[in-house]
Order: structure tokens, then sequence, then C-alpha cells
């Protein structure tokens, strides 16, 4: 199968173009924390862990069990990631008990970079890839839903209900609510018990 | 469709942080991204199995997820401080949810159950997802969740619906060694 394009707004739509993405904004963040230095590297460095940790987290709920499935020698490639996966997070562990200005810190962080950024290139090159070959785009779509719900932040407004449903909860649980208006909806639909 | 009427993930999300910050564990921000990850998947799977087609979704939304207020006032006042994202997130706290996320942490083998239940609704869409900090958490995940996977600090919490998470879950598989004796 030829080689699909991606244009601008195809993270969106694909998986393997949010996660690159996510690799290169990486990249920049470790950069970042450093080049700067104090507070701010502190400040850098802890949007890094947040960042790689989310990232590795939706990549182990939502790739790799796809690419174990879908590729030729897939547990071999998988189990190799998942590894240099764990590798990371022991380093990233002892640098978050680390003050940023103890002098271990920055050939720590250099070294944890070297490893990220090679563990990044394997995934693009032998697992997100061939997984782009073998998998149709509605699954590479719903692929990057799932990882973009994985990765979503609480809401900053208000549910617009929530008048009424603070009334709910003064009323009953609100729960009783949803099954009532669940089942009701069912019988009137004649379609689940 | 991302943000579809049927998209879960507000309600996941809110519910997630009114756990975390109620049981969060001293340490630094690594230890609260890890504690936020098992989390979610706790969440995430509690929320699929209540909701699991999207009109369940969709009603819940339409609805209202109901809020935190009374687990608020049932873990007491200190995680009802507002905090520095506001209160509006609030609102989108779903209560059985919660508490059913809670029993899942606290349990490994209910979440094994509760992992293949989740990955039969419509919102999993057939991928073969795997939400290993949840079911296979490491030292350091342990570590980061100390408390929210202490099976009597989250107790309030778990009790509220753990009869209903039970119930939806069915009866456990009975052991294969019981076939056998039957068959006999
Ligand atoms: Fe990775
Ligand atoms: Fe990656």
């Amino acid at each position: 199968m030829a080689e699909r394009a991606h244009g601008g707004g195809a993270a969106d739509n694909d998986v393997v173009a949010l996660l690159k993405r996510q690799h290169q904004q990486i990249k920049e963040l470790f950069h970042e924390a450093e080049t700067a230095t104090g507070d701010r590297r502190r400040e850098a460095f802890n949007r890094l862990v947040k960042l790689l940790a989310v990232h590795e987290t939706a990549e182990e709920e939502v790739v790799h069990p796809a690419a174990r499935r879908a590729l030729e020698a897939g547990d071999r490639i998988v189990d190799e990631r998942l590894r240099e996966e764990r590798e990371a997070k022991d380093v990233l562990s002892r640098l978050d008990d680390m003050d940023t200005d103890d002098p271990d810190f920055l050939p720590t962080l250099q070294a944890l970079r070297d490893d990220v950024l090679a563990h990044a290139d394997s995934e693009e090159r032998l697992e997100f890839s061939r997984l782009q070959e073998k998998t149709s785009p509605r699954s590479l779509a719903m692929m990057a839903k799932a990882v973009r719900a994985a990765e979503a932040m609480a809401p900053t407004h208000p549910h617009p209900g929530v008048e009424s449903a603070t009334k709910n909860i003064l009323l009953g649980p609100v729960a009783s609510l949803v099954d009532r208006t669940r089942d009701a909806m069912r019988r009137t639909m004649g379609g689940k018990d | 469709m991302s943000a579809g009427p049927a998209d879960l993930s507000p309600l996941i999300a809110a519910t997630t942080r009114w756990l975390t910050r109620a049981y969060a564990a001293p340490g630094g921000p690594l230890g609260a991204e890890l504690a936020a990850a098992q989390t979610r998947q706790a969440v995430t799977v509690a929320a699929w199995l209540r909701y699991p087609t999207d009109l369940d979704a969709a009603l819940v939304l339409g609805l209202g997820p109901g809020g935190s207020a009374r687990l608020d006032w049932l873990v007491g006042a200190d995680c009802a401080a507002p905090d520095e994202a506001g209160d509006a997130w609030r609102t989108w706290v779903d209560e059985v949810v919660a508490s059913w996320a809670a029993c899942l942490l606290g349990d490994p083998a209910l979440a094994g159950a509760a992992v293949t239940g989740a990955l039969a609704a419509e919102h999993a869409g057939g991928l073969p997802l795997e939400f290993r900090r949840l079911t296979a958490p490491d030292d350091s995940d342990r570590r980061a969740a100390a408390l929210l996977r202490h099976p009597d600090l989250v107790a309030p919490v778990a009790a509220l619906h753990r009869d209903a998470l039970l119930e939806r879950l069915g009866p456990p598989a009975p052991p294969a060694a019981g076939d056998h004796a039957r068959a006999a």
C-alpha cells in the first residue's frame, strides 16, 4: 500500500500523526528544561514530566496493544518499547527526587533526553509506520480519539444543567434519575431490557 | 466526531480530578501524574461500565452527571476548597463512577473483571485497549496511589455504590475444578 500523505489537520484523524507531534513537543521541552535555570528549569521539567507521563500512558493503553496484534513480530517490537519506557520512568523518578540545581541533575536529564528520543525514533520507524500501513483510516481515527480522551483535562466551564442537577441532589441521588430515564427510554424504544 | 454528544471525557476527567484531589499522595509532580494516570484508567473503565452505550452517555451528559456535592460532604471540607482551576469542573463529577473507580483501585481482581466488561462497551469501539496502570501497577504506581488504593481509606466512597457495581459485573466465573467435580 502506498504511503499516505498527512496534511495539516491529520493529527485529528490519525493517531500516528498525533503521537509524532507529541514526540516533537517532548524534544522541545527537554531543550527548554536543559537551557533554563532556577525556577524556570523546575517549571519546564514539571511540564516535561506531565507530558511524558500522559504520552507513554496513552501509547501503552491504545497503540502498543494494537501494534502487538497487527505487526509481524509485534510482541518482540512492543516488549522492547515497554522496556525502554520502564527504564525512562526510573530515571525520571530519580530526577523528580533531585533538586534542579543539583550538579547531577543536568547530566542525568541529558542522558534521559538521549534515551527518550532514541525510544521515540524506534517507535516511529519500527512500530508506528508499520501500524499505519496495516490499519484502516477508521481505526487510526478511533485510536486518535482514544489517545485524546486519555489526555483530556477537566472542563473549566460548568455543566449547562448544573442548576437542575443541584436540585436533583437535594431530591435524592441523581444516579436514580439517570437510571429511571434510561429505563423509560429503553421501554419506549423497545430496545434492551 | 471528537466532541459529539456521547463524548464521556469531560465526566471522566472531572471525576479523575476529584479522586486524585481527595486522595492526593505527598510527593513531587511525577507521583501526582502517576496517580492521575491509574485513576483516569479506573474512572474510564467505571464510566464505560456505567454508561456502556452512546445512548447512555448522551443521557448522562444531557441530564448532568450530578456533581461532587455529596462526595465533598462525605470526605470532608478539605477537598471542597476551591482550587486553581476553579470549581466548574465539580459539576461534571459523577458520584457512581467515582465510587466504582474507588472499588476498582482497591481490588485488583475486581479491576480485571471490570476491564473485560468495559471493553464490550460501545466506547471501546472494538479496539484492543489495555489498562495496565490500573490492573498491573508497578512499584512507583503503587507508591503514588498509596491512599487511592488503600481499601480502608476509600471505603466511604467505594461503599456508596459497590453493590450496583457487583450487580453490573455479575457473579464471578465458577472455578474450573467445580465443573470437573460436577461432571464426575
Ligand atoms: Fe513510548
Ligand atoms: Fe512515544
